[in-house]
């Protein structure tokens, strides 16, 4: 009896020895991460991954015969790349308001080029299940979002740029036949 | 009297007659004008009707001449046509429309075919010339190949090269008949054309086997220079045919064409000259049927007969209406003469009747020389009275003066009067306001140096203020410096801001080495994140302290404002002072001199009270006089009065029942006597008693 409870004892001891902290419980919730940005006026967010970096907008040399978003070339990194009006690219009309003051750069498989932004907040991370597919956003970036979040009781739409890139006016940066640059004004 | 009115009233009547008579002359003679000229117009179509058969016939000669194939005869026939349609319009107007209608169905198979002849000029003309020159180069073709046939003789060659030399002798022959053929456009000219063809190319294949030989036909090249130049020569004078051969031979179903036209033209000539000679008969058959129809008749002799008739009616109507107008006449002076024994001389006869005119002229004269008489005695009584009245006048006028000047002085002596008593006041109210004038003076002194004490004050806060302000301003620009470092605080957030961003794109690339760069880059953003709060914090709030200041600097200012417009307030009061003090010293002065002034007058007035005293007696004497003048006058205006109402049985002017008296005048003199000649002492006493109740002047 004594052995029995002893060795019932003693086992309860060696447990006692090995056995470690039960483990914490992990934060089951899954986090979108992104930076918030604006474009265009518009307060948008873009996903973590899909900027290659934010810089100031850089001196451009204008491009004869390009579409009225294209601002001309810059140097950067030792390397050519065209800059681009984001507000003249998602508005269609020419913009005469505050200079912008960065940009961000987007890097592609065949694409290198720069967007200007109206504004730069901050890297930000937000729960996945806030987000917000069916919240209507502005016309100017009609079909080149994927939901948004809601942030600082204002929407922020998560900015699609593969489908900016692809199905957008950016497929094509040369004038069209028959048109003048003249029409959306000089950037 | 009555003669210048029967000899006028015949006159007028022959002038009637005579033209009616020329009405009927004028119809007539407008009916034979009007034969006349149909008549020339008729003559006229038959001039057309002439032209046109000639020129039916110019065509027709034309029409046949085009087998020649001149081109001046097609240009002709074009001419002809237009010529003929022409002349068929023209005759439209001939109110024949049968015959024009005859001639135009005739006329218009001539027509399309000459039209069709002169479409086909030019092929027709070119085929002829063709046709010429082929007859006249003939013989030196067939000379030409004589030739060849006999050096082919003398040399050794076969005897189809020698046939086929001869053969073209007899082909010329042929191609020239068959031309003609085709000019003719009988029922042979097909098969002509279709021979021509064949010929035309044999001709020239043989030609070219000739010069350079074919072995199918059998016939051998020539060799001799001689005979070449012979074909060459007769090939070249050939050409003619050789370059139109299609030309020619597709023009014979067009000559067939020109041909069947110029048969229909002759066939179709005599129809068409037929009918042209029916429009002489016609427009004789018209003439006819013009000259008798009843119109006509009606114009040379119905229309004098209705005239005839007419003019009796219109006689007999005048002559009813001059017996009315007599009587009328007549019943105008009866009417006259009945008013003239009742008196009344003003009475006019009309003058306008005819037959009674001279009867109206001697009563009128009547009644106007018994109105001059009347006039002529009551002119010179006029005057008498105008004279009276003058008299009545002026006497009345001597009462209303006498009045006036009565009046007048007992208003100067009650004038006088007051004007002493008003000096009296004068005087002493001018003592009165000497003494108020100097206490103004006084008062105004007082003011004059409390406005100094205000202005000095004023000026004090100016100072202030404006050293206010300066503090302010320099406050002002410092918030500013504030801002602008808040705002560069801000800028710096916005790039550090990139820079976190940056890393954390760099750190992701680098993958778990970049790790510690991301939470590095996270807690800067965090520390941005509170930095950026802060500072639009401070930033709102050093803008309101912003807005603040320069509501300040604004009120400051406005106080500067108002303090200068105080101050200038100041200096106006100051100058209205010293106007005022001047003003009251000028009035001080004026004051003595209106007391000194007061003091003259009443002695003025006193003097002029005794003047009034003796005007007045010497009043009274005028009025007595007067008094005697008007009693004269009443008697002489009662004696005029009688004569008056004697004479005014008699009315010599219109609407007037007496006008030779003016009995007004009698009643004014009337009234001149019963007003007041004169005032009695007592009167003048009331009336000025009266007076004195008035206001002073």
């Amino acid at each position: 009896m004594t052995t029995a409870v002893q060795a019932l004892q003693d086992l309860q001891h060696r447990f006692a020895q090995v056995n470690s902290a039960p483990p914490a419980e992990l934060d089951q919730c899954i986090y979108w991460a992104g930076t918030a940005l604006g474009l265009a006026g518009v307060p948008v967010l873009v996903g973590e991954g899909e900027l290659d970096e934010i810089i100031e907008t850089p001196a451009v040399t204008p491009i004869p015969g390009t579409r009225p978003w294209v601002m001309g070339l810059a140097t950067h990194r030792g390397g050519l790349m065209p800059v681009i009006s984001g507000d003249v690219l998602l508005r269609q009309v020419a913009y005469t308001g505050r200079v912008r003051d960065y940009c961000m750069v987007i890097r592609r498989p065949g694409m290198h080029f720069a967007v200007t932004l109206s504004d730069v907040k901050r890297s930000i991370r937000l729960p996945l299940e806030d987000r917000d597919m069916n919240a209507e956003v502005d016309p100017a970036l009609n079909g080149v979002t994927l939901g948004g979040f809601v942030l600082e009781e204002k929407f922020h739409p998560v900015l699609d740029l593969d489908k900016l890139i692809t199905d957008g006016e950016l497929a094509d940066a040369a004038i069209a036949p028959g048109h003048s640059s003249e029409e959306l004004g000089n950037e | 009297m009555s003669k210048p009115t029967k000899s006028t009233t015949s006159s007028k009547w022959v002038s009637v007659v005579t033209l009616g008579i020329l009405a009927c002359l004028g119809g007539v003679f407008y009916t034979f004008f009007i034969a006349q000229k149909e008549a020339g117009q008729e003559s006229e179509y038959r001039v057309l009707a002439n032209d046109m058969r000639l020129v039916q016939q110019n065509v027709v000669v034309k029409a046949r001449a085009t087998t020649r194939g001149d081109a001046s005869t097609f240009s002709d026939l074009e001419l002809a046509m237009a010529e003929f349609d022409a002349l068929l319009a023209n005759m439209q107007g001939a109110r024949i429309d049968g015959e024009v209608a005859g001639i135009q169905s005739a006329w218009q198979p001539v027509k399309r075919s000459a039209q069709v002849l002169v479409g086909a000029g030019g092929d027709v003309s070119f085929i002829r010339g063709v046709s010429q020159d082929l007859e006249s180069n003939i013989r030196p073709i067939q000379s030409e190949f004589a030739a060849v046939v006999d050096i082919l003789r003398d040399e050794n060659v076969s005897a189809d090269t020698v046939a086929a030399a001869q053969k073209t002798l007899w082909l010329t022959e042929r191609i020239a008949r068959n031309i003609d053929k085709i000019l003719a456009g009988g029922d042979e000219s097909q098969a002509a054309a279709d021979e021509f063809r064949q010929d035309a190319a044999s001709f020239n294949r043989i030609v070219e086997a000739l010069k350079s030989g074919n072995r199918v036909m059998g016939v051998q090249r020539l060799s001799d220079p001689d005979a070449l130049d012979s074909i060459n020569t007769a090939a070249q004078l050939f050409s003619v045919i050789s370059r139109s051969i299609d030309q020619i031979a597709g023009s014979s179903e067009q000559m067939r064409e020109v041909a069947s036209a110029r048969e229909t033209i002759i066939a179709a000539s005599p129809a068409l000259a037929d009918s042209i000679s029916g429009i002489v008969p016609a427009l004789e058959r018209q003439n006819n049927a013009r000259v008798f129809d009843r119109g006509t008749l009606m114009a040379l002799f119905g229309a004098p007969a209705l005239l005839a008739v007419g003019l009796l009616v219109v006689m007999f109507r005048g002559q009813r209406q001059r017996v009315e107008y007599t009587e009328s006449g007549v019943e105008d002076i009866n009417s006259a003469l009945v008013k003239i024994a009742e008196g009344d001389l003003t009475v006019q006869v009309p003058e306008d009747n005819e037959v009674t005119r001279d009867i109206a002229r001697e009563i009128n004269a009547s009644t106007r020389r018994q109105r001059e008489l009347i006039q002529n005695i009551r002119t010179p009584f006029e005057v008498s009275v105008d004279e009276i009245n003058k008299i009545g006048k002026t006497a009345r006028g001597q009462v209303e003066k006498g009045k006036q000047l009565t009046r007048s002085v007992v208003d100067s002596t009650t004038a006088a009067t007051e004007m002493v008593r008003t000096s009296e006041e004068i005087k002493y109210s001018t003592a009165e306001a000497a003494k108020s004038s100097e206490q103004n003076r006084s008062r105004v002194a007082r003011g004059y140096e409390l406005t100094k004490d205000m202005s000095s004050a004023s000026a004090a806060v100016r100072e202030s203020v404006q050293e206010t302000s300066k503090s302010a301003k320099r406050q002002g620009e410092l918030i500013q410096s504030v801002t602008n470092a808040a705002e560069y605080i801000q800028a710096l957030n916005t790039k550090i801001s990139v820079v976190a961003i940056n890393t954390r794109i760099e750190a992701e690339k680098a993958g778990e080495y970049g790790r510690p760069f991301l939470g590095i880059a996270e807690a800067i953003g965090d520390l941005l994140r509170e930095a950026e709060e802060e500072g639009r914090k401070v930033i709102s709030e050093v803008r309101m302290l912003q807005n603040m200041s320069a509501e300040n600097m604004e009120s400051m200012e406005t106080t500067v404002g108002t303090v200068v417009t105080i101050l200038e307030y100041i200096e106006r009061l100051d100058a209205a002072l010293e106007e005022i003090n001047d003003g009251s010293s000028a009035i001080s002065s004026i004051i003595r001199s209106v007391d000194d002034a007061a003091g003259q007058s009443a002695v003025s007035a006193q003097h002029m009270n005794n003047s009034m005293a003796e005007i007045r007696e010497r009043n009274v004497d005028i009025a007595e006089y007067s008094e005697f003048t008007q009693v004269g006058v009443s008697e002489l205006q009662a004696s005029m009065r009688d004569v008056a109402e004697n004479l005014s049985q008699f009315r010599i002017e219109e609407g007037v029942a007496n006008a030779a008296f003016d009995l007004k005048t009698a009643e004014e003199v009337e009234h001149v006597n019963g007003a007041r000649t004169s005032f009695g002492e007592a009167q003048m006493s009331a009336l000025e008693a009266e007076e004195d109740t008035r206001v002073s002047v």
